[in-house]
Order: structure tokens, then sequence, then C-alpha cells
């Protein structure tokens, strides 16, 4: 595919004896939103690291508008933006100062300069506050100073990795705002988080990523198809616990039903007709003597995708 | 930088097509480091005026031309001839008119017996006496034996050497007429030759075979012009010690990753890194030089050899100061290596103890430090030209590209994930 | 009290485990106080020359022979640069230049052979170190001016008669009678005249000790910005005795510093440091004031940055000013009255009236008493300033 703008090949890396990334392969179209999504220590930022050309990969390649990526090819880099999980910024300078100072290192000059610091202030909503302190600056607003400084040069492709972590909602709203704005620059985007309603929201396609491995790839609806047009059920179930386990077994012998997982009063259940198991599990659980105390019936999205494929939620209990 | 063709750009991209040179970049964060570092008032504090209040300190305590002895010797007669009254009163004539400048001044005072002239130094009247007990000129004018006292302080040895050689100078002069006198009565007697006592106190009074004339160096040197670079360059040093934490700091914020993920090499970020520190060391010195040159009228000698020097040592500093950098693994470490650095190299280079001789004199050509206080010393003091310091020129910028060199190869390998 | 302590031996272990505090407080000094005593051993007892000779004949190294013994301490030269500028630099009193040609001059029957005494405008020492070369050239030509003398005399330049002259001379020198000067000094030589560490020792030691005491200020914003000093101002101990017992922990890190450099100058380099009552007290007054100081600058400073950005230029500056890098007594009188606003000046007086005055601890009661004032009014001040920024 020539005319992808990221494509990441066979990416591998080792930190010793642990395998980060293993075998990542991913390409993004221009002016798509590629979503990276995955729990915390997935190999989000590993693999963002060595894309942005800041950790050398172990194996595999990365091309960006056909030309390779490793921490030497700085011309090629050109073409990136990076918007760190870190405020990368010098605090004791203000937005402006910081912006001028690394889009003049991306080869910016003079009107172009100025007009695009104003027209990334205004994209992220800082231009009245561009002249202060990033130490004054709130947690959500130094993201959004973090995010500007990474588009200032209008880069082919933008890399954010997990721009909403520990930013408050209202922030978080206008950040997401502020990405969904650039879809319609042009820019392709690779954005990483573990929220599922981010990716779901911003992104064209989705990767879906669980201990250093590329587990599946498409459009939202092509990864919820994957699960079939099967339906998430949720039961509250409480009893002796020998009667919910034998109950849960029974549950996995119900029609249509795909997995089964434990929760801890009750469990989870993907299925083709909801009605019909949730009907098999209140006679299944009459017969053990489990008391199903509520029922949630739920379209299938990501969330349930992730679960069937790896078996496990995508945010521990945060 | 690999990759020659230009990247093939989306069409919907527009802003930057290509990188800026290496060089450049290297320039703007030079740039940002130096604005940044500007705005710390304890770096101004530290380059800019510490060096030169330190300077006015040893200005004005070495003002009053210091290493004079400030002396009074006299001379106790108790011959009473004379010739011991024409010895005296021609050592007066010696003394200095202005009587501020210190120096050794000699006074003559009739005594009678020796306790009355240990007594004038037991009193304090005298620094040190030169007695003259009686019948002396007669025994040297005879050829006889004599000996003139000298009564000094324990407490001032090099007065009563003085007063010694004074002694030793009275003695020669007047056994000296007594030698000149016999031999010529005695080679008249050999030859038959007449001798004619008018030509005989001529030729006594002619000038001796060894004639020592006296030279006054003009000296415009100033012990500010030693002592502001010394101290100049030691804050610098220290200061200088602050780019490896804050490459550290940096490295830990992010910024540093920030900035290797653009289009810049890590080369551009450790030059960038060394050139504000050296632009800030310049600055420092020629701060300190312009401003005690100007403000205080020191004279530090030809200024084309003293801008060499500048620029070679501030080299050299920065060169130490980035294998700092690239050594330190941590902030904490940073901060050590620099307090140690900095009092090794001003104890070593001769900053606070600049002697003639001793170890230390030999230590100190082995640091860059060291090795400019010698070539301001021979500009100022030494009245060197710039091409004089050339070969010290040379040792200095050496330390500085070996140390920057070693520097720069472990920092970059530092960068490298 | 307890409290006190247990802060002072907790901030101590913490500074012991610190290898840089180790060297810069123990290891920097000692070299200092070595490598100075050792550059400058004792007071020097002769005044210094420089000579330059460019002859070499026979005569010229005769001559400079006659120098060494005329008093002078002979250093020398091989160029007359570097003479020049040892010179304008004072490390020797005035320079000599035996001129080529001057062992030809001084054996001719009428050449005159001019030395060349150089010496700095500025000095006032010319008369004196004059009369000791002119004393040594004259001893060198005895003989030779006896001769010249007779032939000038006779009025005759007939080299039998100058052979003759030289004949008589040499018997008149040999049957003239010496002339000798006998030499006697009152009173007893000043131990820091006699011993270079006895002025290295103390010196160093108020510098050190004050720097250290200063760099101590760095433990408070440290422990300020740990949030440590808040929670110590919310026990019971009060913020009064975390200031002493950080002050603590430094006064006797001072002490230990003051009593190896002590040790060493009094076992190693054999210094008399005279009454040991008015030593102790005149140390432990001083690191506590050291200490004092440090608090200070602790609860004023922001960052430990700028602890180290001050004390560094302000331990050296007070140092230099206060007489210990190099004696008061060679300042002006103005320059002396300045160094007393600092408290160095008043240790560096006490140090000299134990060491060379032989003074006990009444003989520094003035300078106890500064000392203690300062120190009291520095430590308020501290207290004072520290719960103000904590309170705010």
């Amino acid at each position: 595919m020539a005319d992808l703008v990221l494509d990441c090949r066979d990416l591998v890396r080792r930190f010793d004896s642990l395998v980060a990334v293993d075998g990542v392969s991913f390409g993004i179209g221009p002016g798509e939103t590629y979503g990276l999504l995955g729990p915390n220590g997935a190999g989000k930022t590993t693999t963002i690291s060595m894309v942005a050309g800041l950790l050398e990969p172990s194996g595999g390649t990365v091309t960006v508008l056909g030309q390779e990526i490793t921490p030497r090819s700085t011309t090629a880099k050109g073409a990136i933006g990076l918007v760190p999980q870190d405020i990368a910024l010098y605090p004791d300078l203000s937005a402006r100062e910081n912006l001028t100072f690394f889009a003049k290192l991306q080869g910016l000059r003079g009107s172009e300069l100025a007009t695009r610091i104003d027209e990334v202030l205004d994209i992220v909503g800082l231009a009245d506050r561009a002249g202060d302190k990033i130490d004054t600056y709130s947690g959500g607003m130094k993201r959004r100073a973090n995010i500007a400084v990474g588009m200032v040069h209008q880069p082919t492709l933008l890399i954010l990795d997990e721009p909403t972590v520990g930013v408050d909602p209202q922030s978080r709203n206008a950040i997401l705002e502020s990405v969904d704005a650039l879809s319609t620059t042009g820019m392709a985007v690779l954005y990483t988080t573990h929220y599922m309603e981010e990716a779901e929201r911003l992104c064209d396609r989705i990767g879906i990523i669980d201990s250093g491995k590329l587990i599946a790839e498409g459009t939202r609806e092509e990864l919820v198809a994957r699960l079939g047009d099967s339906t998430a059920v949720t039961f509250r179930a409480d009893g002796p616990v020998e009667a919910v386990r034998g109950w849960r077994d029974d549950l996995s012998q119900l029609r249509t039903v795909s997995t089964v997982q434990p929760q801890e009063y009750g469990a989870t259940v993907t299925c083709g007709h909801a009605s019909e198991v949730v009907a098999g599990a209140f006679s299944a659980a009459e017969k053990r003597g489990v008391t199903i105390g509520g029922v949630d019936v739920t379209a299938p999205d990501l969330e349930a995708v992730f679960l069937s494929l790896t078996g496990k939620a995508l945010r521990d209990g945060s | 930088m690999t990759g020659s063709a230009p990247p093939k750009l989306h069409p919907a991209a527009g802003g930057a097509t290509h990188s800026p040179p290496m060089l450049s970049q290297a320039l703007l964060i030079a740039r940002l480091d130096l604005h940044r570092r500007l705005r710390d008032r304890s770096i101004l504090l530290q380059v800019f005026l510490a060096p030169i209040l330190l300077a006015v300190i040893v200005g004005g305590a070495f003002s009053g031309g210091g290493g004079n002895l400030d002396a009074t010797i006299v001379i106790a007669d108790a011959d009473r001839t004379a010739v011991s009254g024409a010895v005296g009163a021609a050592l007066t004539q010696t003394n200095t008119t202005d009587g501020e400048s210190g120096g050794v001044t000699f006074e003559t005072v009739p005594v009678a017996n020796p306790d009355e002239a240990s007594a004038l130094v037991d009193s304090g009247a005298a620094d040190a006496v030169i007695y003259i007990p009686a019948g002396y000129t007669a025994a040297v004018s005879e050829g006889e034996p004599a000996a003139l006292t000298v009564v000094g302080k324990a407490t001032s040895p090099i007065v009563t050497g003085v007063a010694r050689s004074v002694a030793d100078g009275i003695n020669t002069r007047l056994r000296a007429q007594y030698i000149g006198t016999e031999t010529a009565v005695r080679v008249s007697e050999q030859t038959g030759i007449p001798l004619d006592s008018a030509q005989l106190t001529e030729a006594l009074n002619a000038e001796d075979v060894v004639v020592v004339a006296d030279s006054r160096l003009t000296n415009t040197f100033n012990i500010m012009s030693f002592f502001a670079p010394g101290m100049a360059m030691i804050f610098l040093f220290f200061v200088m010690g602050t780019t490896a934490r804050s490459v550290l700091t940096e490295q830990r914020d992010g910024t540093l990753g920030r900035v290797l993920a653009g289009p810049t090499p890590a080369t551009a970020v450790v030059l960038g890194k060394a050139v504000a520190v050296y632009v800030l060391g310049l600055a420092s010195m020629l701060t300190v030089y312009l401003v005690t040159t100007f403000a205080f009228g020191v004279d530090w000698g030809d200024p084309l050899g003293v801008v060499l020097v500048i620029l070679a040592v501030v080299a050299a500093i920065t060169g130490l100061s980035l294998i700092v950098t690239g050594l330190a693994r941590n902030e904490e470490q940073a901060q050590s290596m620099t307090i140690i650095g900095t009092l090794l190299l001003a104890v070593l280079g001769g900053t606070f103890v600049y002697s003639a001789s001793g170890p230390l004199s030999q230590a100190r050509a082995f640091t860059p430090n060291g090795q400019a206080l010698m070539a301001f010393i021979d500009l100022s003091a030494g009245q060197a030209n710039w091409q004089d310091i050339l070969p010290r020129v040379g040792i200095i910028l050496a330390i500085g590209v070996v140390s920057g060199a070693i520097g720069l190869i472990s920092i970059r390998r530092g960068l490298q994930p | 009290m307890s409290n006190v302590l247990t802060i002072g031996w907790f901030e101590t272990k913490r500074y012991l485990g610190d290898k840089v505090a180790l060297f810069t407080t123990v290891v920097m000094p000692v070299l200092l106080v070595v490598l100075i005593g050792l550059s400058f051993g004792s007071t020097p007892d002769r005044l210094s020359i420089g000579v330059l000779t460019e002859d070499p004949g026979p005569a010229a190294s005769e001559f400079t022979q006659q120098l060494e013994s005329a008093n002078l301490d002979v250093i020398d030269y091989t160029s007359q640069d570097d003479l020049a500028r040892d010179i304008r630099l004072g490390f020797i009193t005035a320079g000599l230049t035996v001129p080529a040609g001057f062992s030809a001059a001084a054996d001719s029957p009428d050449g005159q052979a001019t030395v060349t005494m150089s010496i700095d405008q500025t000095s006032a020492n010319g008369g004196a170190i004059a009369s000791a070369i002119q004393s040594a050239a004259a001893q060198f030509a005895e003989q030779r001016n006896a001769v010249r003398v007779a032939t000038n005399a006779l009025g005759t330049s007939d080299p039998a008669v100058a052979d003759a002259a030289n004949t008589s001379a040499q018997q008149v020198i040999a049957s003239t009678g010496e002339t000798t000067v006998d030499e006697t000094t009152l009173g007893a030589l000043n131990e820091s005249d006699r011993n270079g560490f006895a002025s290295a020792v103390p010196t160093q030691l108020t510098l050190f000790v004050f720097l250290n005491g200063l760099l101590a200020g760095m433990t408070l914003v440290e422990s300020r910005r740990l949030g440590v000093s808040k929670r110590m101002l919310a026990t019971p101990t009060g913020i009064g005795p975390h200031i002493l017992g950080i002050g603590l922990g430094r006064w006797w890190l001072g002490g230990i510093q003051a009593a190896l450099l002590l040790a060493i100058g009094a076992l190693l380099f054999g210094v008399d440091f005279g009454n040991w009552g008015a030593v102790a007290v005149l140390a432990v007054v001083w690191t506590a004031l050291a200490a004092a100081v440090g608090m200070l600058i602790g609860s004023l400073a922001r960052t430990a940055d700028q602890v180290v950005a001050i004390s560094v230029p302000l331990g050296i500056g007070m140092g230099m000013l206060g007489g210990s890098m190099w004696p008061l007594s060679v300042v002006p009188p103005f320059m002396r009255a300045i160094a007393h606003a600092t408290p160095h000046a008043w240790a560096n007086d006490a140090w000299i009236a134990i060491i060379d005055g032989g003074a006990g601890v009444g003989g520094i009661a003035t300078e106890l008493l500064v000392l203690s004032a300062v120190t009291v009014a520095m430590a308020s001040l501290a207290v004072f300033f520290l719960r103000r920024t904590l309170s705010k």
C-alpha cells in the first residue's frame, strides 16, 4: 500500500528478556484516525516510541510516507508530530514560547510560524492564556498545550499517547473535540488509549493490543461484527457458592451462548438470542437455588470485543 | 541524517516541508537554553556579580602596595668619630622623602653602650639597630679586626636581615678603604713611583669595578587582574555544572524526548547546550574583563591576548562540564561532581593560592584554569603580547577539545535509547 | 531537649551517608591546609632576589656565589620576561641581571662591570636590597678594587705595576683583620612565623567550617520541600527545636571538622596552638555561628540551588575580607576596619591572639562575645523567617 502515511511491519521490541512489543503490524492512511486500544502495560507506549523514532526496534520496520523511521532518521521525523503522555513542555516558559521553540526546530519561520501558532492556540482553546507560563496552567490546560506543540508544524502523522489520562471530564471533552477537529484537516492520527469510549468516538479504525500483540484490527463495526450478532447480558446473581458455579455451567450450555465471564456477583454472557438466554438463565437459577437480582442487556461494543478476545476486562477496576 | 530524497507529503499537510540544518537547530536550542538560564537570577549572581565583587575585595586588600617593608633601622653610634658620623649621614640620605610609602627608614642615635642600643629595639623606637662600638673606625682604618652588632626582633627576621646587609656594607666599604690605601702605599714603595695623597683620595672615591645600576620596572600590574579571572573561571565551572542537571531534568520531564522526536539529531541537542554554556561563559569572562578594566582601571595586558585566553579557557571549561554531563546518571551525581570538580580546579589551578614554588606551582600546569592564570599573568605582570601566550592557549584548547569530545560522545550515548 | 538531640543525630546520620559532603568537610580542608602549609612553610627571613646571568664566565659565577652569602635568597632565572613578571607579582623583591661581558670587564685593568638591579616602581624595598647587593659586589671585587685604587693613585697603566699591585693587594687582604657583624635577636619567634601550618590550620578552619555551615541551609530547604518541616510544626516538637536539631547536626559536624584540622596541625605538623582551652571554646563558638548562618540561609532560600548559589560566593568573599585567605596585617587600615564587619576577622584575630600571643579564654573574651552575639542573632532570625515561611 504505497499511499499509507504510516506503515508498521512486524515491530518487535525487547527489553532484556521482556518482549514488550511482539510482531505488531498496522498501517494508517491519509486523514485516517487510528486508535490503539489496550490496557495499561499492553505495549502501546513502546509501539508509539518506535513509530516516533525515539526507540530502536529490535525487529521490524516503521515507514512514514515511504521513509524508514529510526532514532537517526531526522529528516523523515519532520512529518511526525508527537504528543507524549507526560507534559513535555518547559514549565518556566509560556505556551507561546514553547510553541515557537518547537515549531522553529521543525523549520517554521516568519509569518507562517506566527499564523500557525495562532491557529493551534485556537484549536486547543488557549489563545487567551498563551502568554502565561505553563506552570500556572491547570492540568487540562497543560494537556491541551501539550497537544498544541505536537501539531504546530502540521505533521502528516500526529501521534497522541493517552492524551486524556488524569484529566477532569470537562477538559477531557475539550481535548476530544480538538482531536475530532483534526480529522477534518487531513492529518493522519495515531491515538492510544485505554478508554473504549474515546476509541469508539474518535477512531476510524481501531487496533486492539494486548501483551505486546495486535490481536484484532478494523473499524468499530468490523470488530463488533467479529462477535457475530451477539449481545452481552450481565446477570447479578446471589446464592451458595457451589450453586452459583453450577448455574454458570448451565449458562454455557444454553443455545447461542458463546462466552461466559464470571463476575463477582453473577456473570456476563455473550449470546445470539438475548431473550432466550435470559429465560433459560432464570429457569436454571430456580433449579439451582440461585437468586437473580438484575439483568443488564447491552448491544455489543468494543469492551465486549476485548472481553471476548482476551477473556479480561479492558480496565482492571478503574 | 538519512534519506536524501525529500519526504513525500500528503497533499493535505502543509507546514514544514523540510527540517532546518543541524547547526541552526543547535543555535535554536542554545538560544532557548540561554533564555531560560538568564531568567534565573542566581546565575547572574554567580557568573557576573560574584567574581567582580571578590576581585574588588582583593583589589582593596592589596591597594596599599603590599609586600613593602615598613621598618626603622637605627644606627646607634657609640664610636662618635667623623667616619662613623659620615656612615650614619650617608644612610639617612637614602630615606625616601615621602614617609607614607613605607620602606626602610634610617635614623642615627648616639649611644654610650650596647645596652642602650638594645633598649631602642625593646622600646619599639627601632625595628633593628646597627650598633657601632667605640673604637670601631679606628680599628678598621688600621686593618685590625672589627665588629658591628645588629640587634633585631625575633618576630621580624627580614628587617634584621636587612640591617645585617647594611652592616655588612659598612664593614666592606671601610675595609676597602684601608685595603686600597695600603695596597697603593706598598706598590709605591716597591716601584718607587711617588704617591700623591690627592690622587689617592680621588682613586678611593672612584667607582668600584662592579657597579650596581638601578632600574625601575614600570608596573601596571594589579592583583585584581589575577584574582578576577581566577574567580570568574571557578564560578563558571560551577555554573556549567548545571548543564548536566538541566539535561537530566529535561530527560525526566520529557522535553528532551520531544525534541528528539522531531527532526533534531541528538548531536544538535548536545551542541546547542554546549553553545549556550559557551556563550554564557564568554559573556561572564568578558564582563569581568571589561568591568575591572573600565571601572577599576585594571590593566590585563595585550587585549588580543586576553581575548584569546578567554576564548580558549571558556572552551576548556565547557568541555569539562560536558564530561560531567556525560558521566552523571542523576541530578545528585551531577551536583556532587560539580562541587568536587570546582574545588579541585580552584585549589590545583592556583585560584586561591598561587605560589612561585612548591607542589601547587607544578600542579597548575595540568589544569585549564591554571594554564589560563599563567597566561593572564604573563600578559599583565609579564607584559607579554599575544604571540607569547599562544603555546598556553594551545594547551588550554587541547584540554577543551579532548574533554569536549569525551563529553559529547558519552552524552550522545546517554541520549540513545 | 531530647527532641533536639534526636533530630540532630538523625541529620548527622543522613549527612555522613553523603560522600560529597564528606569530601567537602574532610578531604578538601585537609588537602588545602597541607598544600598551603607546604607552599609557604615558615615566614622567610631573607629578602629574595632573582638572578639572571647572561655571562658564562668564571667571574660572573663567582659574583653570584657571593650574592648567596650576602643574606639574600637567590633564585635563578633564565628569562628577563619571567624575572620582570615575578618582580611585579611580588614573588621576588628584586631582580639582578649579570650582563654578557661581565667577566671580561671585571678582569680587564680599566673595565667596569655593571650589573642591573630591577625593582618594582611601587616597591619601597629598593634601598634595603641595593645595599645588600652593593655589599656583595664590594666583597666580590675587594682585590680588584684595591688594584684599581693603587694603579689610579699612582697614575699608571703599566702592566708590571698592575701585577705588583695584584700581589700586594693579595697580601694586604690576607693580613687585614676580619670585619664581622654580630647578630643578636630579642624575643622569641612567633609560632606562625616559625611554622606555616600555624596560620594555615586556623585560617582554613575558619573558611571551611563556615562554608559547610552555610551549605547546611540545603538540608533545611530540603526538609521544607519534603514537608518534613511542616510535619514537625504539627508535632509537639515545634519549630525552634526543629531548627536547633538541624543546626546541631551541623554544629558537631563542624566540630569534627575543626578537631580533625587541629589534630593534623598539632600531631602531623607540630604546631603549638598554646592554650587548648581557648582553642576549644573558640572552635565551638565558631562552628555554632556557622551553623546558625546556614539555618538563616536555609530559612530564606527557596531551593537548594539557591543556597549553593548564595553560600559559595558568600563563604569565599567573607573569608577573603575577613583574613582567611591572607593575613589582615598586610591590608590597608580601611580594609582592616571593613574586615571586622565579618565574623571571620574576629575569629582570625582570636586565633592569632591564642597561637602567637599565648592568650587564654580571658584574652579572647571580646572576640568570643562578638561571635556569640552574632550566633544568637542569626539563629533567632532563622527561627523567625522559617516560622513566617511555613505559616504562609
